[in-house]
């Protein structure tokens, strides 16, 4: 594209605002629709995240060596010291909530193997030594009722717990006394930490850490992850409405351009006759185009950001996240501008200037 | 200067077929002509200057311009061609309403790549030689129709084009603005510029050097053409 044609659309716009000014208009709604919207989203998502981190997760403290992923496939290898359920205590003092034990061995249960998880049984617990809960999954062959053997030892099934999503769902959960029989072990392999209510798991996860340099603090971020898949399917069904949003507006810049190029078609013929190249003028209809798509996602943005900052209070102080999403907003606008009129610098290109000036 | 050799146009006509706007017509402008192409409504004399002009693609046929064979050169270097060896004038100005004298006339350089400051300088140059300085700053819809005429002159004169190509350029203007603005171009033929004019008006024409008639898209020369100068 050549100066000239920014040139000649600069000093058209400035002459003739107005005539943009309605598809400026529907842009810029957009982008203040768009920039709000998804500062909002992403100010609430920084807020739950925030609030799981100090209501939420335990931390989860196993053997030297295991993963995340091992643990999240229950795949645990060997036991905890027995000091450890004191450090965590001393490392975590006023800050926490409880320590639940579990020792969790991998058994064959009715042909297939099974994690069973012993869980420590809470003060006042009433439960039999041969009762057992049944994650979501394995209730699906053992339900309520049936009883299971495993190792030649029976339990019943007394409950069904609710769906994680996690390895829990097809898992046994029998007395913590009778796991230690099943797995043969006499210490725990798993604790998990819960932690007083606005406490960050974060921190506490690196004072448990720095006590038990023997073992692996893995914060297991369960409602993180709980959010996170929320948080997923939101942020797809926002990406279609922003879809279907720049397609509104790809649709107006294109009528409009559509109507301008007509309106001033002697005009561009005029440009054709005294030299104005196929791509000056190509270049001149796209940057028109494109400016207004730009300008009007400008004003949007600026709208939109202050619209989500009266909504939000956690996003009044511009920050980074601001600059970058108003950057993408005028960005795309510009963009979608430029798209949209293609169809018109086509059409212009192909028309025959010697019609247009003698029809003129 | 300017060849045209068994140039013709074809049309398709709205209603099916076809239209011939040009028949076959081969002629020859010499370098500081004025040459006033007359004929009635249809007969083609329009097309035949945008044709010379590089601007209207013909059927068969040759448009030379110097050496150029105008029509093998690619679009773009005929674009080109319009920016540096050709002007336009147009019946109806055809001025960019919302540019300024100035920049209107500042526009061919500016296509043709010149510097904002350089294609401002020779637009101003060209106003000052058409008495329009007084007027740089205005928009064409303050102007008269006359001033508005020798704004698009001077946009059809300001890179020095080897021809000026007018389409009914007084066609628009009342009889004494018109014969202002036919002044201006006998000046500047005065000044060796080459010029071909389309007119309707005999009275205008006869002022020219020579007059070409066309009738049905083809060369009348049941009436000879008379040289004057």
């Amino acid at each position: 594209m050549t100066s000239a044609a920014l040139w000649l659309v600069r000093r058209e716009l400035a002459a003739r605002v107005r005539r943009v000014a309605l598809a400026g208009a529907v842009v810029a709604t957009i982008a203040a629709a768009v920039t709000a919207t998804e500062l909002v989203a992403r100010g609430r998502e920084a807020a739950v995240a925030a609030q799981i981190d100090l209501v939420g997760p335990a931390l989860t403290v196993v053997p030297r060596g295991t993963t995340a992923s091992a643990l999240a496939r229950y795949d645990i290898a060997g036991e905890l010291p027995s000091w450890t359920e004191g450090a965590i205590r001393g490392a975590l003092e006023r800050d926490l909530r409880g320590i639940e034990k579990r020792i969790v061995v991998h058994r064959e249960v009715a042909g297939a193997h099974y994690p069973i998880v012993g869980v420590f049984p809470a003060a006042g617990s009433d439960a039999a030594l041969d009762e057992a809960a049944v994650g979501s999954e394995l209730a699906r062959r053992h339900d309520v009722g049936s009883r299971v053997t495993v190792y030649g030892r029976e339990f019943e099934v007394v409950r069904v717990l609710p769906s994680t999503g996690s390895v829990e769902d097809a898992a046994l959960f029998v007395p913590f006394g009778a796991a230690r029989g099943l797995g043969g072990v006499e210490g725990v392999n798993e604790l998990r930490v819960f932690l007083a209510a606005g406490v960050s798991a974060h921190e506490a996860e690196a004072r448990v850490a720095r006590a038990l340099p023997g073992a692996t603090v893995i914060r297991t971020d369960r409602g993180e992850v709980a959010d996170a898949a929320i948080q997923e399917s939101l942020a797809r069904h926002r990406a279609i409405a922003y879809a279907v949003m720049a397609a509104v507006a790809a649709l107006t810049l294109l009528i409009a351009a559509h109507l301008d190029a007509t309106e001033r078609r002697i005009e561009l013929a005029t440009l054709v006759a005294v030299g104005a190249s196929r791509w000056t003028m190509f270049g001149a209809l796209l940057a028109r185009s494109a400016a207004v798509a730009g300008g009007g996602a400008a004003v949007g943005a600026l709208v939109g950001s202050l619209i989500g900052a009266a909504q939000e209070p956690s996003i009044r102080d511009v920050g980074p996240t601001t600059w970058a999403l108003a950057a993408v907003v005028v960005g795309a606008g510009a963009l979608v501008g430029m798209v949209a009129a293609v169809p018109t610098a086509f059409a212009c290109a192909a028309r025959d200037p010697v019609r247009e000036l003698q029809e003129g | 200067m300017i060849r045209v050799e068994n140039l013709t146009k074809t049309f398709a006509a709205p209603g099916g077929g076809e239209v011939q706007a040009l028949a076959g017509i081969t002629l020859r402008i010499d370098r500081g002509e004025f040459v006033a192409v007359v004929g009635p409504s249809g007969s083609g004399k329009s097309t035949l200057l945008f044709a010379m002009g590089g601007l209207a693609t013909p059927t068969s046929g040759q448009v030379f311009l110097g050496e150029t064979r105008v029509y093998d050169l690619e679009r773009e270097a005929r674009a080109a061609l319009r920016r540096t060896e050709v002007g336009f004038v147009f019946q109806t100005f055809n001025l960019v309403p919302y540019l300024t004298c100035l920049e209107n006339v500042a526009l061919p350089p500016l296509l043709a790549g010149r510097a904002r400051a350089d294609a401002m300088a020779a637009a101003e140059a060209v106003l000052e030689r058409l008495g329009m300085t007084a007027r740089r700053h205005h928009r064409p819809a303050q102007l008269s129709v006359g001033e508005r005429q020798r704004v698009g002159i001077g946009r059809a004169l300001v890179n020095a084009p080897r021809v000026l190509l007018a389409d009914e350029p007084t066609g628009n203007l009342d009889p004494a603005t018109a014969d202002q603005v036919l002044d201006v171009l006998r000046d500047l033929n005065r000044g060796g510029q080459t010029i071909v004019m389309v007119t309707h008006d005999l009275r205008l024409a006869e002022q020219a050097g020579r007059i070409v008639r066309l009738r049905s898209g083809a060369l009348d020369l049941a009436v000879p053409s008379r040289v004057t100068a």
